[in-house]
């Protein structure tokens, strides 16, 4: 009997999985990305962008150029929009490889999270797919071309992800930082803004970073702000420092080649207080009107980028203090090392923001002045 | 001609000999049988039986040397022997110039004409001469085939046991290498070897494997192969428990560590025996290259059996069940050429597989020249055209592609076959399941291995981690100086 029972269960085994969850490549069509709208009378509007394959076989004729479907669905909730998209097409849709979800900055301001529950429910989407906001209808950002990707979504996943390793300038948000950073305890969090670009062939390019608050829109970041936002959220990986020339309107710039930021929270009488302190590796990258000829000039140049960066920094987390808006996440370090006096504003509602004392204290050093010559290179 | 059980002795009258012998072999046109008389007045008479096709060199006629050698009698003198003196010479083994052996019955007549043997019969004498005249033509020694190496011997065996025994021998210049001889006993009567290296084989291996080479006697056998299927335990596995090599180098090799060796005459086949799982992985040039080149050569082995069982039913498995699992940009191009093809990726992968058999096959089988034409017109011609009639995918004739070159470098042709014949069966199963079925498929052929056996040694031994051997000369090779260390014979 016990044999008997050894060999049932081991038998059933065999019915987990079976041809019923059998699929060919061919009988799916492969979701590529999404846009959100909304419809005027509060309706979602989807913009799926399928794959569409080319094949390249002589005899089943060319596929054409365009290598995506657009299929447009409206819906109630989410859900409900993505069930319309089976009398579109013919094929079962896979949500196992989308690239990226774009949202018009008007769904933005109503509530990300709410949209977006869908793709943290399901177990197809995955949780690494990029995320971004558009400056006016979203669904128009996947009707361009790709430049040298297959397809958009590719190339808006890879733009923000490169974007943000080697200018500085986007963060590169996915499904899983963003719901990290709404969950948190200052509940911001970052995304990419696109924007297209009439005078230049409609063009997609990043053009900031969007910031929310409890899942809405709240702020647009310009992209030079981003620069040093991501300097003090410890996100900044390489990009470039420019640094105005005095009596003129020249500007040289400095490659930043290493960053580690330091930061810490120390709550006194007076109110809280956070410091922050970058410390950057630095490179010469153009160099217009200083000139190096010693140690005590180089010692000048650092101070005068020390100050310079400290400035950008200070101007930045100013506005914002003024709006009273946590971009910098300091409620989530204040939650960290305080977590006492996290719940005490927590519990009184307290404007921490506004009121906290900001120390930066930038260290870089040069270390690099690429071609071995302390003058710029014209000629005066 | 059963006159091996028979044991009919020979008869003093040279008369009825005559009589019995061309009746023996009556319709065999290459036995000569040719009368003789000589001594004073020519009264002695004598009979000369050889097989024409065995005896090609021996031009001299024996009987008239034999008489010659005789020390008492002057060659001159050699016309006046009686057969009593001939009798007396031989019977107290005195020395002629080449070994000769008396002989009783005709069961001892038989197997020595048919092995080349001289036989003279004398008349009014019971008994037969046989002198060993055997000459057949054989092929030099070359460097064989299937087993070619950039350094090491070139030496290959021939169709020569004796010669074989010989390339064996001159490696292994010891008492403890033990060959001995059986041979079958029926229509082909055809002699066998076995050899082992006293002190270095297991007691209880070659117990065993003796106790089954002596079950084989009355079965024909004309290969070594033959040897190898009789006495193996299970016929049903794909994997061969035994190797098979040309090479006297690594018979000699595998003799050292402790295998039991196997030559049939008539071929140059060596049987190496037992088999286990990690030898089919090794090379002779393993053994005369670097050791971490040989280490690293052996480690792009194991993948390629792997993937040359694997790989089409984890590419069917992959887009049949877990697209999401591949990557998206390979996705991409996966899609682009799947797009059109009407067949399931398991219809599509079996085609494939069938074409690429038909192609090996056809190939070893048309003779050189064509052979290669054959390759040339199926590699391009038909992969290129049935990509482009829409039968397969191009992925999938890189996928069957590597899975055919996979199987080729395993270093032994027979273990191949295992990966060719497992691959069927594991490619329904990925297509029924998926991963899921493609583990079932794995976990069952690993409980069959754990399970085989050969000549009572687990067939998976030489894997296990408990002397060690695994990391010093399984996986990989470790130099001689670690190597050897350790290897007591």
């Amino acid at each position: 009997m016990k044999q008997l029972t050894k060999y049932i269960l081991s038998f059933s085994l065999l019915f987990l999985s079976g041809c019923w969850d059998q699929n060919e490549l061919t009988e799916f069509v492969f979701v590529q990305s999404l846009a959100v709208d909304q419809t005027k009378d509060g309706n979602i509007k989807l913009t799926t962008q399928f794959y569409k394959p080319s094949p390249k076989i002589a005899s089943s004729g060319g596929g054409g150029d365009v290598s995506f479907v657009n299929i447009e669905t409206e819906g109630k909730t989410m859900f409900d929009a993505i069930r319309d998209i089976t009398i579109h097409i013919g094929r079962k849709a896979h949500w196992g490889h989308v690239r990226f979800i774009v949202m018009s900055d008007k769904v933005a301001k109503k509530n990300i999270a709410q949209m977006l529950e869908f793709f943290y429910r399901d177990h197809e989407p995955r949780l690494l797919t990029g995320f971004a906001i558009t400056k006016g209808k979203a669904s128009d950002y996947l009707q361009t071309k790709p430049h040298i990707e297959n397809t958009i979504s590719e190339q808006l996943n890879e733009a923000t992800k490169s974007g943000g390793k080697f200018s500085g300038k986007a963060y590169p948000t996915n499904l899983y930082t963003l719901g990290k950073q709404i969950h948190s305890e200052t509940q911001t969090a970052y995304a990419p803004l696109l924007s297209k670009d009439s005078s230049k062939n409609n063009m997609i390019i990043i053009d900031g970073l969007a910031i929310f608050h409890k899942a809405k829109l709240k702020q647009i970041l310009s992209n030079k702000d981003t620069k040093y936002l991501m300097l003090v959220m410890k996100e900044f990986q390489s990009g470039i420092i420019e640094l105005p020339c005095p009596k003129s309107d020249l500007k040289e710039s400095y490659e930043v080649l290493d960053v580690q930021t330091k930061t810490s929270v120390s709550t006194k009488r007076d109110g809280i207080h956070y410091k922050i302190e970058p410390k950057l590796q630095m490179a010469i990258g153009e160099m217009q009107c200083t000139t190096i000829e010693d140690r005590s000039h180089m010692e000048e140049l650092n101070k005068k980028l020390e100050k310079q960066i400290d400035r950008q920094i200070h101007d930045l987390l100013k506005k914002s203090q003024k709006k009273n808006t946590d971009i910098i996440g300091l409620g989530n370090a204040i939650y960290h090392y305080e977590p006492e006096e996290w719940d005490k504003i927590k519990k009184e509602k307290k404007p921490y923001y506004k009121t906290a004392t900001i120390h930066v204290k930038t260290k870089v050093n040069v270390v690099n002045t690429g071609t071995d010559i302390g003058i710029p290179f014209s000629p005066k | 001609m059963s006159s091996a059980k028979e044991e009919i002795a020979i008869n003093k009258n040279l008369q009825d000999n005559d009589e019995y012998i061309r009746n023996l072999y009556k319709d065999c046109d290459d036995i000569k049988i040719q009368y003789f008389q000589f001594g004073k007045n020519y009264n002695n008479e004598a009979i000369v039986v050889h097989c024409d096709s065995l005896v090609q060199e021996e031009k001299s006629n024996l009987l008239h040397q034999i008489i010659k050698d005789m020390p008492d009698f002057e060659a001159a003198l050699s016309l006046s022997i009686s057969i009593d003196e001939i009798k007396t010479f031989f019977e107290n083994k005195g020395v002629s110039s080449r070994p000769v052996q008396l002989l009783k019955n005709y069961s001892e007549v038989n197997g020595k004409i048919v092995n080349g043997h001289m036989v003279i019969f004398l008349n009014k004498w019971d008994l037969a001469i046989s002198i060993d005249t055997s000459s057949v033509e054989k092929r030099s020694v070359a460097e064989p085939q299937n087993e070619v190496v950039v350094v090491g011997p070139r030496e290959g065996t021939i169709e020569n046991l004796q010669k074989n025994l010989g390339l064996i021998r001159s490696r292994l210049k010891t008492p403890d290498l033990k060959f001995c001889f059986r041979q079958t006993e029926n229509k082909s009567n055809l002699k066998f070897v076995y050899g082992y290296l006293s002190g270095a084989v297991k007691p209880e291996v070659l117990e065993e494997f003796v106790s089954r080479i002596d079950r084989i006697k009355d079965e024909e056998i004309l290969e070594t192969a033959y040897i190898a299927e009789l006495i193996e335990e299970s016929t049903i596995t794909p994997f061969p428990q035994y190797r098979f090599t040309e090479r006297p180098d690594v018979a000699a090799a595998s003799l050292l560590e402790g295998k039991i060796i196997v030559l049939v005459e008539g071929t140059g086949t060596i049987v190496i025996c037992p088999g286990l799982f990690n030898e089919f992985f090794q090379s002779a040039s393993d053994y005369y290259q670097r050791s971490s080149f040989s280490s690293i050569i052996r480690l792009v082995r194991y993948i390629g059996f792997f993937l040359s069982i694997a790989l089409p039913s984890i590419y069917i498995a992959l887009t049949t069940f877990h697209s999401e699992l591949i990557p998206t940009v390979l996705l991409i191009a996966l899609l682009d050429t799947r797009e059109g093809i009407p067949f399931p990726a398991l219809i599509e992968a079996l085609i494939m597989i069938f074409f690429f058999e038909l192609l090996q096959e056809a190939g070893i089988r048309l003779p050189k020249p064509i052979g290669s034409t054959v390759s040339i017109v199926g590699a391009l011609i038909i992969g290129e055209a049935s990509i482009n009639a829409g039968i397969a995918s191009p992925i999938m004739v890189v996928i069957i592609g590597l899975t055919g070159i996979a199987s080729f470098s395993i270093p032994y042709y027979d273990f191949g076959f295992a990966a060719r014949l497992l691959r069927i069966p594991l490619m329904i199963l990925a297509s029924i399941m998926g991963g899921f079925g493609l583990l079932i498929g794995a976990l069952l052929i690993l409980l069959h291995l754990s399970k085989l056996t050969v000549l009572k040694e687990p067939y998976l031994g030489s894997l296990t981690l408990k002397n060690g051997s695994l990391l010093k000369d399984g996986l990989i090779r470790l130099s001689y100086k670690k190597l050897l260390r350790h290897k007591k014979l």
